[in-house]
């Protein structure tokens, strides 16, 4: 992306009213460019500056307290590196589901004439599976709604559990669908500022689907969207990481 | 896209243009409280090491950065969410945020307040267009605001330094600024509604945060 494209984008990236598909692409030029940047972070004053245009207010006195125990409570489930049982019992579940899906596809390969039998297989555990996340919800567990950075109609859906704690059980998982074979092998990407972190290559999982299944020690920094990449590495699929 | 529909009587309060050198060049402003003046300005070394104790979960750190931030954070959430309910949870979920994001924050790039209130006023505004919720504040209610009894000596300050900022912007830039802060509409959504070209809504909102952030500058240098 060029610096005209990108610094028509600023003022909005600064106000926060930026469409959520171009944000990684003005903070990765942002990364390598410091004449952009610079403008950015002049603009960003003028955001805090347009804070003071909100007059004065007294916040409730009890918000102190608050507000810090929110966050003391947030740093000490990092530092004590402790999980809620619900987190493991759904990396379990994970891979339990993805791993019987992912044999049963492996098998079709090596045996022709059962193939139909393990994508029936394959398909029924993503339902399962998806019928389980459904119920997911809590801090840390994130969505995203992945769209075809062009007018295809491919698209597919990724949630990633990041509990803030340094453990050995944040996941993410992407399933996609109606990517053309041919131009693949396709990858599937976290990003954020800090950088991307991979999430892996993209399997067959059902007629027609693909997923991707990654565990992290902790997933690092905070990551914002999930990109899908083609064989040639380009984005076509992108969708923005949000609470559910 | 089409825009968000707005009654009549609030299209003429957005439009209520504010004299006193509306549109002229900016002016140096006096008296100005900043949102981190409590205890004068930080220097990059102390926003370092109160970010190095946010990390770890210092409880005093939190209590340091929530006394000069706190109220500008409720603030702007107040005035942006339009509930002291939201703008509390605003508050929290802004300060929440920055322990998450502080192994981000670097200080070559901004200062720690700038920082803050972006993460604040971002929230907000996903917030604000997630629910679809009518905010109760316009920039223009900053001069309703200055007519209010103040309560303390720092809110006098306040409100003088928002009626000056104010006067550096023009009626347009004013507007603009007002639909896309304190309404979270993207520079689409007001080109379509106001009927006027994307291009000249991208440009005015970048005149507009330059010159507040010129005013907002010029009383730091005092």
């Amino acid at each position: 992306m060029e610096c005209p494209h990108v610094r028509e984008m600023l003022p909005e990236y600064a106000l926060g009213t930026l469409r959520a598909g171009d944000v990684p692409w003005v903070r990765d030029h942002l990364t390598a460019c410091a004449g952009c940047r610079k403008e950015a972070a002049e603009l960003m004053e003028g955001v805090e500056a347009a804070a003071l245009l909100a007059g004065p207010a007294e916040p409730p006195p009890e918000l102190e307290d608050r507000v810090v125990r929110a966050v003391v409570r947030a740093a000490g489930r990092r530092s004590q590196r402790r999980r809620a049982p619900v987190a493991g019992l759904l990396a379990a579940a994970l891979l339990l589901a993805l791993g019987w899906g992912a044999a049963m596809a492996g098998r079709a390969e090596r045996m022709g004439d059962e193939a139909e039998t393990a994508r029936r297989a394959a398909a029924e555990a993503a339902r399962e599976f998806g019928l389980f996340v459904e119920d997911l919800s809590g801090e840390g567990v994130r969505e995203a709604a992945l769209r075809s950075t062009s007018s295809s109609a491919a698209g597919g859906r990724a949630i990633v559990f990041d509990s803030d704690v340094s453990g050995a059980s944040d996941w993410a998982l992407v399933i996609v669908g109606g990517l053309p074979e041919d131009e693949g092998p396709y990858r599937a990407k976290l990003r954020g500022e800090g950088g991307s972190v991979r999430v892996g290559r993209l399997w067959p999982s059902a007629e027609g689907r693909l997923a991707a299944y990654a565990l992290f020690g902790a997933i690092p920094g905070d990551q914002e969207d999930v990109v899908v990449l083609d064989g040639d590495g380009a984005v076509v699929l992108k969708g923005p990481l949000e609470a559910r | 896209m089409h825009a968000p529909r707005r009654a009549a009587t609030e299209e003429a309060e957005l439009m209520t243009p504010i004299p006193d050198n509306p549109g002229g060049p900016p002016r140096r402003i006096t008296g100005m409280r900043s949102t981190d003046a409590h205890d004068g300005p930080l220097t990059p070394a102390a926003e370092r090491d109160l970010v190095r104790r946010l990390i770890s979960g210092d409880e005093e750190a939190v209590r340091i950065l929530y006394g000069r931030f706190g109220g500008p954070v409720y603030g702007m959430g107040l005035r942006l969410l339009g509930s002291p309910e939201a703008a509390q949870e605003l508050t929290q979920d802004t300060f929440v945020a920055a322990w998450r994001k502080a192994a981000q924050y670097d200080p070559a790039r901004g200062r720690l307040s700038t920082w803050l209130m972006v993460i604040a006023h971002n929230l907000g505004v996903d917030r604000l267009r997630r629910e679809s919720r009518r905010p109760l504040a316009l920039v223009e209610d900053v001069e309703r605001l200055a007519g209010e009894t103040p309560e303390a000596e720092g809110q006098i300050v306040d409100r003088l330094v928002a009626g000056e900022m104010l006067a550096v912007l023009s009626s347009a830039e004013r507007r603009l600024l007002g639909l896309a802060y304190y309404r979270g509409w993207t520079a689409r959504e007001i080109s379509l509604h106001d009927s006027i070209p994307l291009g000249t809504v991208k440009t005015r909102l970048r005149s507009a945060l330059i010159k507040l952030r010129r005013a907002h500058g010029w009383k730091r240098e005092l």
